[in-house]
């Protein structure tokens, strides 16, 4: 389960122009000759998927063993991601609505339409968000609501499995004491008749 | 023919205005926010049903773990009675013993030796094994250890909300977000209750095998104090 980019686009409502406001990667796992490459590769399909999309819309597309996630809002702002084909597709919406929600919150309207470089940009917590959003059980209170069930599906399976072998040890020990029932009623005739002899003698 | 030719011409269809298409684009509007509120009610009545589902489980599991404590507390009560017994047998077959000696002869005593010697050496094995395992306190915190480590949870903060994505932020919305909130701090509470139920369990698995280990003794104890018995009476 991997979050490979998060990228913020804007996309001109009237002339469809989209213009690359803010990228962080996070390429790790990859070669690092690969790694310059594989940025190109992604800031591409990532502009090229917010082209093509319309206002208002999600999509995601899969490449190989990679999935791209798209969210293009209604005033043009959009944000990708690039996960792996683990990372369920709920959490990456879910992700890229904050960021958005994010950079709203930090850059105005207004000063869009000054963006023309990434230095322009003075958004800086794509880093942090991609680093949080990394792992979902903590970024996603779902996620964590479902991995608290399973965990608890695990305890009550050991917990069920401890009461059967529970049961066997308390058959067992049935056993043993009618057994021990048993000997202490022979015992108890033995006594009676020793009684009976001591006192005849 | 030529008749033929204009006759086979079909009638020219009339093509829909722009009043009814727009008619029939509020019809699909009014149908999809139709839609949206009657899923949103049938999200709320499920959580609502979750929620009370959740309350159950944690009645239960609070139950279940009350009657597990108190099945340890007899376990203990059995267990102390077992060496009570024990005791008491201990003494009976050591009263046994002097009655033979007294009773008996002495020719066939001289004979028996051997064999007795041999018997009372296998139970003594037994009853030092059993002696052991309940004497030693190392083995008692090893085990306490071990369920202590099962027992860590760590604590977590209280859920900030932003459960599902908001699509019409109105008050049926509100709701279900607070259900789900309460839902998951009724799925940590019966999580915990699980993981104390199975320390229980986990704990209470050693006195069982004690107690079992004390029922076999007896039984062998009991049964060499008939045979004595047997023998003196015939």
């Amino acid at each position: 389960m991997k979050l490979y980019s998060i990228l913020v686009f804007h996309k001109n409502v009237d002339t469809s122009d989209v213009k690359l406001f803010k990228s962080e990667c996070d390429l790790s796992s990859f070669s690092f000759f690969q790694r310059g490459s594989v940025q190109e590769f992604m800031t591409f399909t990532a502009k090229l998927l917010v082209e093509r999309s319309g206002l208002g819309a999600r999509s995601s597309v899969k490449e190989n063993e990679y999935l791209v996630h798209c969210y293009v809002r209604n005033d043009g702002l959009s944000a990708v991601c690039v996960t792996d084909a683990e990372y369920q597709q709920r959490v990456a919406m879910s992700f890229l609505g904050r960021v958005l929600d994010d950079f709203t919150t930090r850059v105005p309207a207004t000063q869009w339409p000054g963006i023309r470089s990434d230095k322009d940009c003075s958004y800086t917590g794509l880093k942090d968000l991609l680093e949080k959003w990394q792992n979902p059980r903590e970024a996603d209170p779902m996620t964590r609501v479902q991995e608290e069930v399973e965990e608890t599906k695990m305890v009550m399976h050991n917990t069920i499995q401890s009461v059967l072998d529970r049961g066997e040890k308390l058959d067992d020990l049935v056993k043993k004491s009618e057994n021990l029932s048993d000997q202490s009623k022979m015992f108890y005739t033995s006594a009676r008749k020793m009684n009976k002899c001591c006192n005849y003698v | 023919m030529a008749r033929k030719t204009i006759d086979s011409i079909p009638e020219p269809i009339a093509l829909p205005t722009e009043e009814t298409v727009q008619k029939r684009i509020k019809l699909k509007m009014v149908d999809l926010d139709a839609e949206i509120a009657k899923l949103n009610v049938q999200s709320l009545d499920s959580s609502i049903q979750m929620i009370r589902d959740i309350d159950q489980m944690n009645v239960d599991a609070v139950q279940t773990t009350a009657a597990l404590e108190d099945q340890d507390e007899q376990l203990d009560k059995i267990e102390a009675n077992l060496s009570n017994v024990i005791d008491d047998l201990n003494v009976v077959s050591h009263n046994i013993t002097a009655m033979e000696h007294y009773c008996g002869c002495g020719f066939f005593r001289i004979l028996r030796a051997p064999f007795k010697y041999f018997r009372k050496r296998e139970r003594d094995i037994i009853k030092e094994e059993v002696l052991e395992k309940m004497t030693s306190p190392k083995l008692r915190r090893k085990e306490e250890s071990n369920m202590m480590m099962f027992t860590n949870s760590s604590k977590r903060r209280e859920s900030t909300g932003d459960f599902m994505k908001r699509l019409t932020c109105d008050a049926i919305e509100d709701e279900l977000e607070r259900n789900l909130m309460q839902i998951d701090q009724g799925l940590e509470s019966v999580k915990n209750l699980a993981v104390d139920m199975h320390v229980q369990l986990k704990l209470q698995e050693p006195k069982l095998n004690r107690i079992e280990e004390l029922t076999e003794t007896n039984d062998f104890v009991v049964e060499g104090v008939n045979d004595k018995v047997k023998k003196l009476l015939h």
